[in-house]
């Protein structure tokens, strides 16, 4: 988040270059000769199942204290230690695989939902309509998500599901424009144009046919944001905008951390490696897919 | 020629000097209407829920918003341009004022976290490209990687804790203002701005690469080498020179994620930048401020997209439509 | 041009500093200059108009008190005034001798002239009532003053020991107005230098003080870094030579630093939830000692200030190291759910009472970090904690100003006078007394004390306070907290006192 999802999404896309996987075809190919998007994905499944059934595989109530037994080391009993008011960090870790990934549904389905249209309509109309829309997330794109996600929140109240509708309509432009582009490479194929002889209104064509071939870089690009979505949700639940104590999020914890560095200096670790693989793990996929797709953005 | 090309750059830069200005009310229009749509009013919002109705009635009144909406709207914009932009609801200061304190360090940490990020980010870039799918691309690859995953924040923390409090090589927290001396302004400067830079370097590193790549397998680079040019000219006079131009086009969008990244990063150093006074104003709900500092940050973040897209027309006839 | 300066400040910032590596950040520790952490930047340094707590160390540099305290006993000695007494037959004319040669730092001699524009400016501002007894000011000659009270009242000279007795320069707030706040000119050891907004406040040696040669210090640098993680970090990186109010549960890494001291130093200070006793049911005493015995203090002062660093439990507002306080009392009350139930059964609530609390999480032991707790002790007695957080001083309005919430956590940090830490809390009249309740016997005894001069004669009247207190609990004291001083090794001169407030005149460097 920090930096700007935008310039780290695009950036992603941007360096397609030299992967000249677009002749392979067939989803079993996608995973050839690439073990770390095995592990990615095996990462991002796992961290689904956590996320589903979290609070029944965890071993500790995430909210009860045990004062006395603040800041543990790693154990058998307490495998990540414990945090300043003797609560376990490897189940306040589970606990917050939920919301994560939950915030991560949230802003994609804003995003698309106000995205797809958007492009489409940009995309497939043309003339003015798209100058105008166009123009529109130009203007949005020059903001750093946080800054208008903060703006938003402001507004909305600070809570997980306000904030990441806020970060959904921050990316909703950028995914408009990749949908625009998608729009345009077979806006004026002939299949389509015949499809418009033969009567089809434009609500139908745009379903059966344009979209189905903007869909791969909207993909594309939906993989990225989740990466940039997990990262700017960890920042601004560090910030205190977000999901609200004492229920767990893994940017609470990077900020209670940072708040006793002085006492227990290791505590920041296990929650910022967990952020970092899921992130990676996002990206790693968004990768793969690009390849895959022979997307160019 | 000359004289042609002069006028062409002056009349590209009328052009989107005259498009800034849509761009800039438009924004004001969001800001102002962000406010308006709070639910339950906000004077309401801003006397908080004990507040009783007389204290309501008051700030409704000191905060004009008994007034119609255009009116206000047109008020606060002619307040705005004249450089008054009202008081913090928390703590009663003048906000312009509280801004023009603040504004400088976040600018000055966002440029020296760009030039670092350029200085790490190119090299590196380039360094990948000259050695495609060997060991140190591979290597650069990774670390652009991870830099592009890793939050600044928690590089932060983790800089905090082994160089400020481990090894004591840097101060842990704060950036002075020059006026308690340079020394300790610069060093309290040097863990913000490489940890801020990190995820722009990494991008940068990227953007490079590719950039390196196409200008290499074009044809004028083959002819290049046909013609038995040294290595070093090809990479770094013809390569380099065309790969930077897409760079340059990206500045903006960079800068901007950097102004994004500084509000965290500001907040691990409690430096007391735009940044850390935008997330209190967010977290007390102190409206006139977070709209203030919102309105500053759009004529920022539109000033530097306005200089870029100039600079790119500068440097590259191609994009002066 | 910027830009330019900017690439070599980078450069700069890249490499030079790297290469100089821990000796620069020490290099200010060899000047005569100290850097003091403050958590909180002032809102004005006007003596008259500020109120909190945390700008005395300040204000203490820059402005001096008509009346002195000793800072071990808290008793009164010559400040600007060399001596004071109650005159007439009612005692109600105080009169003050002022000491001579003492100018400003613009150079306004210092007379009755000033000493009276001063106090008829406090009375006017209206922020702080501490000269709400005094009827009429007299100047008798350039030297002598006299104050004509309304009543009695035996605490006037420490009253002005704390901010009523600051004396700033009349030419300077005539001329500069409201600026006045920011740009303070006192008669003290040090002179106003620069306020840099939210960076420091720069202050120089007096030249020409009085007591010159009380002062070692050729300046001081106020810090402000206003999270206590990172003022614990800036002492321990190198940055300060002294800091406070940071978290104690940082103390054993900042005690186990070589270059660092740590000074455990008394303080009026307590942790407390404050209370409005005309709400129901903590209108009824019993539900109110029921509650009194249903909190484990010892558990809750460890959990915020971290084990042993608390000053005690707290069942009266003074701590032990006050003259005022009761050691027979200590213990008098224990942590007893069961009997709490009996208690709150006869008091009518069978089922248990509900406990509304408003807290505010950014402040150590204000908010959830110990209401957590709080809820959890309280349940077996049958009291349902229902805890409401707000942000800011959003529950100190709402209970001191607004009246409309029942109870709130915060501290207290204690008045120079023991009869001003009674009187605000327990009188019917007192200022956070927010049901403005009459406590039985309460008054009568404080009256009491205003007419006794003398502490051997008031020692008795405070155990029968402490004694009413803890019957009555006109709030619910929790624990002590000390005040822990970090200095470098090398800072030497410090003169703690029991209120807990820096004053950083006397130190010095011994390198």
């Amino acid at each position: 988040m920090t930096d700007t999802t935008a310039a780290r999404s695009t950036h992603n896309v941007d360096t397609s270059e030299d992967t000249p996987s677009a002749s392979i075809h067939g989803w079993k190919h996608l995973f050839d000769g690439s073990p770390g998007l095995w592990l990615a994905a095996v990462y991002l499944l796992f961290l689904a199942v956590v996320a589903l059934f979290g609070p029944a595989l965890a071993p500790y109530d995430p909210i009860s204290q045990n004062i006395p037994n603040r800041h543990a080391p790693f154990s058998m009993s307490h495998l990540l230690g414990t945090d300043e008011i003797g609560r376990d960090v490897a189940s306040r870790l589970m606990w917050g695989a939920r919301p994560a990934l939950l915030g991560v549904v949230i802003c994609i389905v804003t995003a698309c939902a106000a995205g797809i249209p958007w492009g489409l309509a940009a995309g497939y109309l043309g003339g003015r309509i798209d100058q105008l829309l166009m123009r529109i997330v130009d203007a949005l794109l020059v903001f750093p998500g946080i800054i208008l996600c903060l703006v938003l929140t402001t507004v909305l109240g600070a809570s997980l599901t306000n904030s990441m509708l806020a970060l959904g309509c921050v990316y909703a432009p950028s995914l408009a424009r990749v949908v625009r582009s998608g729009v345009l490479v077979v806006r004026d194929r002939e299949f389509v144009i015949i499809t418009r002889l033969y009567g089809a209104t434009a609500a139908y064509r745009m379903w059966r046919h344009v979209l189905p071939n903007a869909a791969g870089p909207a993909l594309v690009k939906i993989t990225f944001l989740c990466g940039s979505a997990m990262l700017a949700q960890t920042g601004l639940s560090f910030l205190g905008i977000g999901i609200q104590p004492p229920n767990p999020s893994w940017g609470q914890s990077l900020a209670e951390s940072f708040r006793y560095i002085l006492v227990n200096p290791g505590a920041g670790i296990a929650p910022g490696v967990v952020v970092v693989l899921t992130v990676l793990s996002f990206y790693r996929v968004g990768d793969a897919l690009r390849d895959y797709l022979a997307v160019e953005a | 020629m000359a004289a042609a090309s002069v006028s062409s750059i002056w009349s590209v830069v009328l052009h989107r000097l005259m498009a800034v200005i849509p761009t800039v009310l438009f924004g004001t229009i969001l800001i102002f209407g962000l406010v308006q749509i709070i639910p339950g009013g906000a004077a309401e919002e801003a006397a908080g829920p004990e507040a009783s109705a007389e204290a309501i009635a008051v700030l409704r009144e000191e905060m004009g918003l008994n007034r119609p909406l255009h009116v206000q709207y047109l008020s606060w914009l002619g307040n705005a341009i004249r450089g008054d932009l009202g008081r913090s609801l928390t703590d009663r200061r003048n906000i312009a004022k509280a801004i023009t304190e603040r504004l400088p360090l976040t600018i000055e940490l966002t440029v020296i976290a760009l030039i670092l990020s350029l200085l790490i980010g190119i090299p590196l870039g380039v360094l990948s490209a000259i050695n495609r799918h060997n060991r140190i691309d591979a290597a650069v690859t990774s670390v652009s990687g991870l830099g592009l995953a890793l939050p600044e924040f928690w590089l932060a923390m983790l800089a905090v804790n082994l160089f400020a409090l481990k090894l004591g090589w840097f101060p842990a927290t704060g950036v002075p203002s020059v006026e308690l001396g340079w020394h300790e302004h610069i060093q309290s400067l040097v863990l913000p701005s490489l940890t801020l830079a990190s995820g722009a370097a990494a991008a940068i590193t990227r953007f490079t690469r590719s950039g390196m790549l196409e200008a290499l397998s074009s044809s004028y680079i083959r002819t290049a080498w046909a013609l038995g040019l040294s290595p070093a000219q090809i990479f770094f006079r013809f390569a380099l020179k065309n790969a930077l131009i897409p760079l340059v086009t990206v500045i903006g969008i960079i800068t901007s994620s950097l102004f994004g990244g500084a509000v965290l990063v500001e907040s691990v150093f409690v430096i007391p930048g735009l940044g850390t006074m935008l997330v209190t104003a967010v977290l007390q709900k102190d409206y006139p401020t977070v709209q203030s500092v919102a309105l500053v940050l759009t004529v920022v973040f539109v000033m530097i997209s306005l200089v870029v897209d100039i600079g790119c027309a500068v440097l590259d006839p191609r994009t002066r439509r | 041009m910027r830009q330019a300066q900017w690439l070599v400040r980078s450069f700069f910032s890249a490499t030079l500093a790297l290469c100089a590596g821990q000796s620069v950040v020490q290099a200010a520790a060899g000047t005569n200059v100290v850097n003091l952490g403050v958590l909180s930047e002032p809102y004005t340094l006007d003596p008259a108009v500020g109120t909190s707590g945390f700008d005395y160390p300040m204000l203490y540099s820059i402005f001096d008190r008509l009346i002195d305290f000793d800072p071990k006993t808290l008793d009164p000695r010559p400040g600007l005034a060399i001596a004071w007494k109650f005159t007439g037959a009612d005692k109600r004319t105080f009169e003050l001798k002022l000491r001579r040669g003492v100018k400003f730092h613009d150079g306004t001699p210092f007379d009755a002239e000033a000493v009276k524009f001063n106090l008829l400016r406090l009375q006017e501002s209206k922020v702080l009532n501490d000269l709400e007894d005094v009827e009429r000011i007299d100047i008798v000659d350039p030297f002598t003053i006299t104050l004509r009270l309304k009543h009695e009242n035996s605490s006037m000279p420490i009253l002005l020991a704390d901010r009523a007795g600051m004396m700033a320069s009349p030419t300077a707030i005539q001329k500069l107005g409201k600026d006045f706040a920011r740009n303070p000119v006192g008669t003290g050891a040090f002179m106003f230098k620069n306020w840099i907004s939210g960076q420091a406040l720069i202050l120089e040696k007096n030249p020409e003080y009085w007591n010159a040669k009380a002062v070692r210090l050729s300046g001081i640098q106020f810090r402000f870094i206003p999270n206590a993680t990172s003022l614990a970090s800036a002492i321990l990186s190198g940055q300060l030579d002294f800091a406070y109010q940071i978290d104690p549960k940082n103390l054993g890494v900042i005690r186990d630093n070589p270059r660092l001291r740590v000074s455990k130093e008394a303080s009026t200070r307590y942790y407390q939830i404050s209370w409005n006793t005309s709400f129901a049911p903590l209108d009824n005493v019993k539900v109110r000692q029921a509650i009194n015995m249903s909190l484990d203090r010892q558990v809750l002062a460890d959990a915020i200030l971290g084990p042993g660093n608390s000053g005690g439990v707290a069942l009266m507002p003074l701590p032990p190291e006050s003259w005022a306080y009761t050691k027979k009392l200590e213990g008098s009350v224990k942590y007893d759910p069961a009997r709490a139930k009996k208690l709150l059964a006869e008091a009518g609530f069978p089922n248990g009472v509900t406990l509304k609390l408003c807290a505010t999480n950014s402040v150590l032991g204000y908010g959830s970090d110990i209401t957590d707790i709080e809820r959890e002790q309280l349940r077996p007695a049958g009291i349902t904690l229902e805890v409401e957080l707000r942000q800011g001083s959003a529950c100190n309005k709402a209970f001191n100003v607004d009246k409309n919430v029942m109870s709130y956590q915060v501290g207290f940090s204690g008045r120079p006078d023991p009869f001003l830490t009674f009187e605000g809390n327990f009188a019917s009249t007192g200022l956070f007394n927010a049901g403005k309740t009459k406590f039985p016997g309460v008054d009568e005894v404080l009256a009491k004390l205003a007419k006794t001069y003398d502490k051997k004669a008031q020692k008795p009247l405070y155990d029968e306070l402490n004694r009413l207190w803890i019957q009555q609990v006109p709030k619910l004291s929790l624990f002590y907290a000390p005040n822990y001083s970090i200095y470098t090794r090398d800072l030497a001169g410090e003169q703690p006192n029991l209120m807990g407030k820096i004053n950083p005149v006397t130190w010095y460097f011994t390198k």
